[in-house]
């Protein structure tokens, strides 16, 4: 049996929007949620909140930096933006980490914990050190909240170039940092597991080391990544491929962001043991990738069948070209498979935009979100 | 109240629980009233409507109102909600068992206070007694 695949319908996109700008506001305490509500209200653009202590909280919003009052409004005078004093920060610190941030010690150790909904907070401080390893933060002074953006049917346009007759080919994924490898990659492995229109649902096995893809959270994918997904998550990249392998017998293997040799040879013995590769990696042309030492090995096997390159322009997120083992092209021309810009859902009229927002109403140009306030200030959205 | 905190730090030091989770499977183990209270702190503080300390000031300070603790004992108990939040799993436990500690002081104290007390009594009516029987005699 296989489950339906792409994207939702638009009352279920609006009624998704609704629940992730929730669960980001969740994440605050109740006194600070109005703060955040209308960016949150923004959740398809949002893409970071940077906290530190005294220095004004930062936005990025499709690339771009804003600053945010305390009453809520998203302002490009970084001045003006709200700066969380000591207690402030602690107070949020805390909330996130329900009062408990001992329980999060192992991840506070690696730097980032992973929240309900898959969002990844980054955090920073005084760290203490215990022989040459880490041992804990002594004081958290930055987090960088990180919304984790799940794009179901991302993939749709890329799928029939990774099946020959009906197999799915060892596939790597190539971009610079923000085009969307990891959304693309998450939507990918859904598809995988599930079955598509071009072959059958597979058993995969997905080494989540960095609990972005599924968004693990208490052991439980936030984000969907199919039926057929056994999911090892915050493990190590060569020890998880190697685990999968002996436990669960994955037919695909599907790694995150390789990035060392030793990544990359258990990544070729996974693909030798019988299973089809999928990973990602950073990366802008053919050429570079190709010029990766750790790399080599993978190269003279010519392992990958498909390599796909993604690339972003004017928020709009491209498979910019496909090539085969051989190097030769599969695709000619960029495919756009999805944007981070809301505007594209907005009208203009009588020289004013007007965007859809997450609650389904329209809101004057500078407004964000399901109210009609006046959020943003200056030239923000206006094309 | 020094058991109830024994087993919470015990809880913590052994699966590493959130602090409301940890509340709700010793509230479950404790029962009686106390076990009740904290089994719904965990509860509300899984909601995240309110944050944790605020949930355990507001509920055990009702709690404690019906108790029969000493002022200094309710002042205490509710106080563990500035205990809470510890980067370090070891310091919190430490702050728990010192909880316990305290309580376990407080309750030895009390029993000391009493057996005086219970002295006393018994001593006056020995005398009470005596000068009884001699105002008779």
């Amino acid at each position: 049996m296989e489950i339906e695949n792409g994207g939702n319908s638009r009352e279920e996109q609006k009624k998704e929007g609704k629940n992730k700008a929730e669960e980001i506001l969740k994440l605050f305490p109740a006194r600070f949620q109005e703060t955040f509500r209308i960016c949150a209200e923004d959740e398809e653009n949002l893409q970071e909140i940077r906290m530190r202590i005294g220095k004004p909280v930062l936005l990025l919003f499709r690339g771009k930096e804003y600053g945010l009052k305390k009453n809520g409004e998203v302002t490009r005078e970084l001045s003006l933006s709200w700066k969380p004093d000591e207690r402030e920060f602690s107070a949020i610190f805390r909330h996130i980490c329900q009062d408990s941030p001992y329980a999060y010690e192992e991840e506070l150790q690696r730097g980032y914990l992973s929240v309900e909904g898959g969002h990844r907070i980054g955090v920073a401080g005084e760290v203490i050190r215990q022989g040459a390893g880490i041992k804990n933060l002594k004081a958290v002074t930055s987090m960088n909240i990180r919304i984790s953006h799940e794009k179901k049917g991302c993939a749709d346009r890329l799928l029939p170039k990774l099946y020959e007759d009906g197999k799915f080919l060892h596939t790597l994924i190539a971009a610079p940092p923000g085009c969307g490898k990891t959304t693309l990659l998450r939507d990918l492995v859904r598809q995988i597991s599930d079955g598509n229109p071009y072959g059958e649902g597979m058993n995969v096995g997905l080494v989540d080391e960095r609990s972005e893809l599924a968004g693990c959270f208490r052991g439980i994918a936030q984000n969907d990544v199919g039926i057929r997904t056994d999911i090892l998550d915050g493990c190590p990249k060569e020890e998880g491929m190697m685990m999968l392998l002996r436990s669960m017998s994955p037919s695909v293997i599907a790694v995150d962001e390789l990035g060392s040799q030793r990544e990359a040879r258990a990544f070729l013995n996974a693909a030798r043991s019988g299973c089809v590769a999928l990973a990602s990696i950073h990366g802008e042309n053919l050429e570079e990738i190709r010029n990766k030492p750790f790399l080599k090995e993978i190269w003279e096997e010519k392992l990958f069948r498909r390599l796909v390159f993604l690339s972003r322009r004017d928020g709009c997120f491209y498979i910019q070209n496909i090539y085969d083992e051989k190097g030769k092209k599969v695709q000619e021309d960029a495919v756009e498979i999805g944007r981070c810009d809301s505007q594209c859902a907005g009208e203009r009229r009588n020289g004013i935009l007007y965007l859809q927002g997450a609650g389904g109403k329209t809101g004057r140009a500078g407004t964000i979100g399901s109210s009609l306030r006046p959020s943003f200030q200056g030239d923000f959205l206006q094309r | 109240m020094a058991a109830a905190f024994g087993l919470l730090s015990r809880e913590i030091s052994y699966s590493g629980e959130r602090i409301s989770e940890a509340l709700c499977i010793c509230g479950n183990r404790l029962g009686g009233r106390l076990g009740e209270v904290w089994e719904s702190i965990g509860e509300e503080a899984l909601l995240r409507e309110q944050s944790t300390e605020e949930i355990w000031a507001r509920q055990m300070g009702e709690y404690v109102e019906n108790s029969s603790l000493s002022d200094e004992e309710r002042k205490k108990a509710v106080s563990f909600s500035a205990w809470m939040g510890f980067l370090d799993r070891e310091a919190q436990i430490h702050a728990m068992k010192e909880f316990s500690d305290w309580f376990r002081g407080a309750a030895a104290q009390q029993e000391r206070e009493l057996s005086e007390k219970k002295k006393l009594i018994m001593s006056l009516c020995v005398s009470g007694g005596l000068m009884a029987a001699i105002l008779l005699l």
